[in-house]
């Protein structure tokens, strides 16, 4: 790299954000990544890993990798909390004016003790840990939850923190940063599945989402139904749920799912081997090498069933009741199971038009950000933006690692030859 | 050995969380009265800045040469650590972390068992830290040197990001021309332009580069060295010569094979594979005469047939499927086992060929089968949803005039002497094998040597170029800084011991082992993992700080109270 050193902003911190930070940190590029929420990681740090007997190559540790990765870079500073409010073209580069929402613990002071959360007053805890494992690794107050913001005067976890981390008048910051380059990596969000009536999510207690089934295992190390927190004794998965749907208009294939419902199937089998498991599928799709030979293992523990659900019922002794058509013996069936897992599909990210019109990038018909030229490029727009993962279509974490990389290797291209 | 260096153990109380569950006043006492350690300290919070210059300062002012910090999960924090003992100017080797948060404070309810344990592995810690040895890192200089094996898209592609990043690269191909299998499409589903245009276009920005040396018809016959510093002898029409380069690579590609035993059908001018329709569809000639007239030509894809699982068998029968029916208004069939969608545009194309009257079979498990009368062939094909109870799975027979057989995506001729020559390895498939599946996918299991495109596994064009660019930064990250740092004398051999069983050359997961009179660990390649050492029967291998006697001695630590 250059002499002097060339800035880049990340937007997003989840695995995309994260592989293109470290590539270009590694590269001598200086990174400031930025991420809403107050931890990075995205959603993958909230998967599971599904390793059976074996390594099933769910890839959801690389996330955690990533995140030590990043907390422990000297070439990466870390905004959690904050958001992009503005871009405009300075020179070659840009003016980026960020905003931090205050998290009202000190990152820099916390030392993830959990003295305030044992102390704090209410229930749910107001003070907390984004998440097991969080990066940063430091509480932070929800404001709708803590009695101080409700005029309370409630100052415990003030006062008892031994790092002197909490400060409950701590206020949103704005700042303005000048950057060389900037990837656009905001991820997705998961296909809300109460949309769908038929399935039932939302109405029926034992109907969950991938997302839900994959908390479960990370967190709780193990799977309940949440209507009475017993062991299903079968289970069934449910694929395309807002992908490959017209009538959602997700007419796209969100690539993760087929992967994570045979993955989870073959960690469910290991962890409760009495339990059955079923797959409702369209068509399989294939995710990356040895895919076949994958298949045949999980076709010898699971039932897969080649026909989507019409209609989900709840009954009290037989469980969910999937109603669908046995194709092959020509008529309609029914089959009770314990618990339903909906494969929900990718959607663009809540504030993606906005975003958008922010940074002069343009979205597609379905939403995800659209790269300008058809090359192989992932420049987003003219100049030096570029998107990489979720944001720019469905991915699994394999290929947003891809194309995080890719998009950091045209950053470092462009600086380099600049000079 | 060395029993006189100068100990330190500090505390960290990690807030309270250590402190108010592990007394601390007692494990002081203790590590004093045990003696050996000549400064001991404690922190309220070691992982933060003021904190870190106290210690720095403070293991100055005492003269520690090595040290013990006893708080959390090495995990977290000993890269932060190690950098404060550089800067203090103590080796970072000489640290060690005894892990008495998430292992002991956090898992013992009872305040006298996690001060037990605590004690008991800071005493472990503490032999330790007194057995390490110093190992230096040296700089090895490294060649701004890169080369590249194969001439296709993936090659070129590499070949121009390096270039353009400031490397000098040097392409060999084995074939007379550039441009590899892309050249044989007519048209990619991925990008727009002509692929044709598109490689060619990429050769002539290569052939343009006077960072880039192209040499055809040239094979890679040897390979010596580590990275930043590899010998790779190449033989261009039977001339062989040396050239030194930093790293390597591979970007060798795939080639077809047609399985015959899979369809039971020979190739003819009626049955084609997928590559021989996209080289008919590139002459326009050709495919005029083949698909243009009154008589609508019946085409069947299938795809499926041979346990292929990539999707890029379905985007080249949805892609030619379209392109026929939309230019000649032929009467196109697809059958299939699955519709693989998992891709750029694919669900886009499978609608729209749908809707443009392309006929699609899934046949479920019950494959098409072709008879053949005279030139004649029909293929009878079955499909899942058509299906009705007793009756079974009712079967169509297609009239075809062009059948489009998936054919298999294997790895090229020379690939098996390849990785002879590169000494990395191949995957179950045959194909070159990443090293980790996941983190970094273009690296090989030897450092230094890169796999670019489908030479690791079938890949379209734009994955290819994926590959390409994260390639060129891992090699920018690693030769950029002209220099590679390497440990010095860290592995070790008895001479005398070694039987040459090579049993170490075998287990090598870095290929860093090699041998003259006895097995010898090159120190670029060697990554430290230990497997060569405990594999040895005649324990003649060792691994700095982790040999067999300092690891007796801290067990024995441990078990003698």
């Amino acid at each position: 790299m250059a002499k002097d050193s060339k800035k880049a902003l990340i937007i997003g911190g989840g695995i995309a954000g994260m592989s293109a930070a470290r590539e270009l940190a590694n590269n001598g590029v200086e990174v400031t990544l930025v991420e809403r929420e107050p931890n990075i990681g995205g959603y993958g740090a909230r998967f599971c890993c599904k390793a059976s007997e074996e390594c099933n190559k769910c890839s959801v540790c690389l996330i955690n990798y990533n995140m030590d990765e990043i907390a422990a870079h000297p070439g990466i500073t870390l905004l959690a909390n904050s958001e992009v409010k503005g871009l405009t073209k300075s020179g070659d580069g840009f003016e980026v004016k960020l905003s931090q929402r205050p998290r009202f613990v000190d990152s820099g002071k916390c030392t993830a003790c959990g003295l305030c959360t044992e102390k704090c007053p209410t229930e749910p805890k107001a003070i907390k840990l984004p998440q097991p494992q969080s990066v940063p690794n430091s509480y932070y107050i929800d404001v709708a939850k803590c009695l101080n913001f409700q005029g309370k005067d409630c100052r415990v976890c003030q006062e008892v923190c031994p790092v002197k981390a909490v400060d409950l008048k701590e206020e949103a910051r704005e700042s303005t940063l000048t950057v060389d380059s900037v990837i656009v990596a905001t991820g997705f969000k998961p296909f809300d599945p109460s949309e769908k009536r038929q399935y039932g999510y939302g109405r029926m207690a034992n109907v969950i989402t991938a997302l839900e089934l994959e908390e479960q295992f990370r967190f709780q190390g193990k799977l309940t139904r949440p209507s009475d927190g017993k062991e299903p004794k079968s289970v069934a998965f449910i694929q395309c749920v807002g992908s490959r749907d017209i009538r959602q208009e997700n007419s796209y294939c969100s690539r993760y799912c087929c992967a994570f419902a045979m993955r989870s199937a073959r960690l469910i089998r290991d962890r409760l081997p009495e339990t059955d498991v079923s797959i409702f599928y369209m068509d399989l799709q294939s995710a990356g090498k040895g895919f076949n030979e994958f298949y045949e293992k999980v076709r010898k523990e699971v039932d897969f069933i080649h026909a989507m659900p019409g209609n989900l019922d709840e009954t009290p002794t037989q469980g969910i009741i999937i109603g669908y058509e046995d194709i092959a013996g020509g008529k309609i069936c029914q089959k009770g199971f314990d618990l339903v897992v909906l494969s929900v599909g990718i959607t663009p990210n809540d504030n993606a038009e906005n975003l958008a019109e922010t940074l002069g990038i343009k979205a597609g018909e379905d939403g995800f950000y659209q790269v300008i030229s058809s090359n192989g490029s992932l420049k987003a727009a003219d100049g030096a933006i570029f998107l990489a993962g979720a944001c720019q279509g469905p991915k699994d974490i394999n290929s947003s690692i891809a194309q995080g990389m890719r998009a950091a290797e045209e950053v470092v291209s462009l600086l380099t030859s600049k000079n | 050995m060395s029993e006189s260096a100068k100990i330190g153990v500090f505390f960290c109380n990690c807030g309270k969380t250590i402190s108010e569950r592990i007394d601390i006043k007692k494990l002081k006492e203790e590590v004093q009265s045990a003696g050996g350690v000549q400064c001991i300290e404690e922190f309220e919070s070691l992982c933060r800045k003021p904190e870190q210059e106290k210690l720095s300062s403070l293991m100055k002012k005492e003269g520690v040469e090595r040290v013990v910090i006893a708080g959390c999960s090495p995990k977290l924090y000993e890269e932060l650590f190690a950098r404060t003992l550089k800067e203090a100017g103590i080796n970072p080797e000489f640290l060690v972390i005894s892990n008495i948060r998430e292992q002991c404070s956090w898992v013992f309810p009872e305040k006298d068992t996690a001060t037990r344990k605590a004690l008991e592995d800071i005493r472990q810690k503490v032999s330790r830290a007194k057995s390490l040895e110093a190992f230096d890192e040296v700089d090895v200089p490294a060649e701004q040197k890169v080369l590249a094996i194969g001439g296709g898209i993936a090659g070129l592609e590499t070949a121009l990001e390096l270039s353009k990043l400031g490397f000098k690269v040097t392409l060999i191909e084995k074939s007379s021309a550039l441009g590899g299998r892309t050249l044989k499409l007519n048209k990619s589903y991925v990008i727009e332009e002509n692929p044709k245009d598109y490689v060619q276009a990429k050769v002539d920005l290569v052939n343009k580069d006077d960072n880039i040396e192209i040499l055809t018809e040239t094979e890679l016959v040897k390979l010596n060295g580590s990275p930043g510093n590899f010998t790779a002898k190449i033989k261009q029409s039977g001339e062989k010569k040396d050239l030194n380069v930093g790293a390597i690579v591979v970007a060798t590609g795939l080639s077809t094979r047609f399985p015959r035993e899979s369809y039971g059908i020979d190739l003819s001018e009626k049955v084609v594979t997928q590559l021989q329709l996209e080289e008919i569809l590139a002459s326009p000639e050709k495919s005029d005469a083949r698909f243009k007239g009154d008589n609508k030509a019946h085409v069947l894809f299938v795809t499926g047939m041979i346990g292929e699982d990539s999707k890029l068998s379905t985007a080249s029968a949805l892609k030619n499927a379209l392109l026929l029916k939309g230019k000649y208004d032929c009467l196109t069939y697809v059958a299939c086992q699955e519709m693989k969608v998992a891709g750029d545009r694919l669900e886009e194309m499978y609608r729209k060929a749908r809707e443009e009257g392309v006929i699609f079979f899934k046949y479920n498990g019950n494959p098409p089968s072709f008879v053949t009368n005279g030139s004649e062939i029909k293929a009878v094909v079955s499909d899942y949803f058509l299906s009705a109870g007793e009756k079974g799975i009712p079967q169509v027979k297609i009239p075809c005039d062009l059948l489009v057989l998936e054919e298999n995506l294997v790895p090229t001729e020379d690939f098996a002497a390849l990785r002879g020559t590169l000494d990395i390895k191949l995957g179950p498939r045959g194909f070159f094998q990443q090293d980790n599946v996941h983190q970094v996918p273009v690296k090989s299991n030897k450092s230094g040597i890169f796999l670019v495109g489908s030479c690791r596994q079938p890949m379209d064009i734009v994955e290819v170029l994926a590959d390409a660019g994260s390639a060129a930064t891992q090699i920018v990250s690693l030769l950029s800084p002209g220099k590679i740092k390497v440990n010095d004398n860290r592995w070790t051999i008895e001479k005398g011991k070694c039987t040459l069983c090579l049993t170490c050359v075998r287990f090598c997961p870095h290929g860093a082992i090699g041998w003259t009179r006895a097995a010898e660990a090159s120190e670029g390649l060697c990554q430290a993992c230990g497997v060569c050492a405990s594999e040895c029967p005649a324990i003649a291998i060792q691994v700095k700080n982790y040999t067999n006697d300092q690891i007796l001695t801290e067990l024995e630590e441990i078990l003698n109270k």
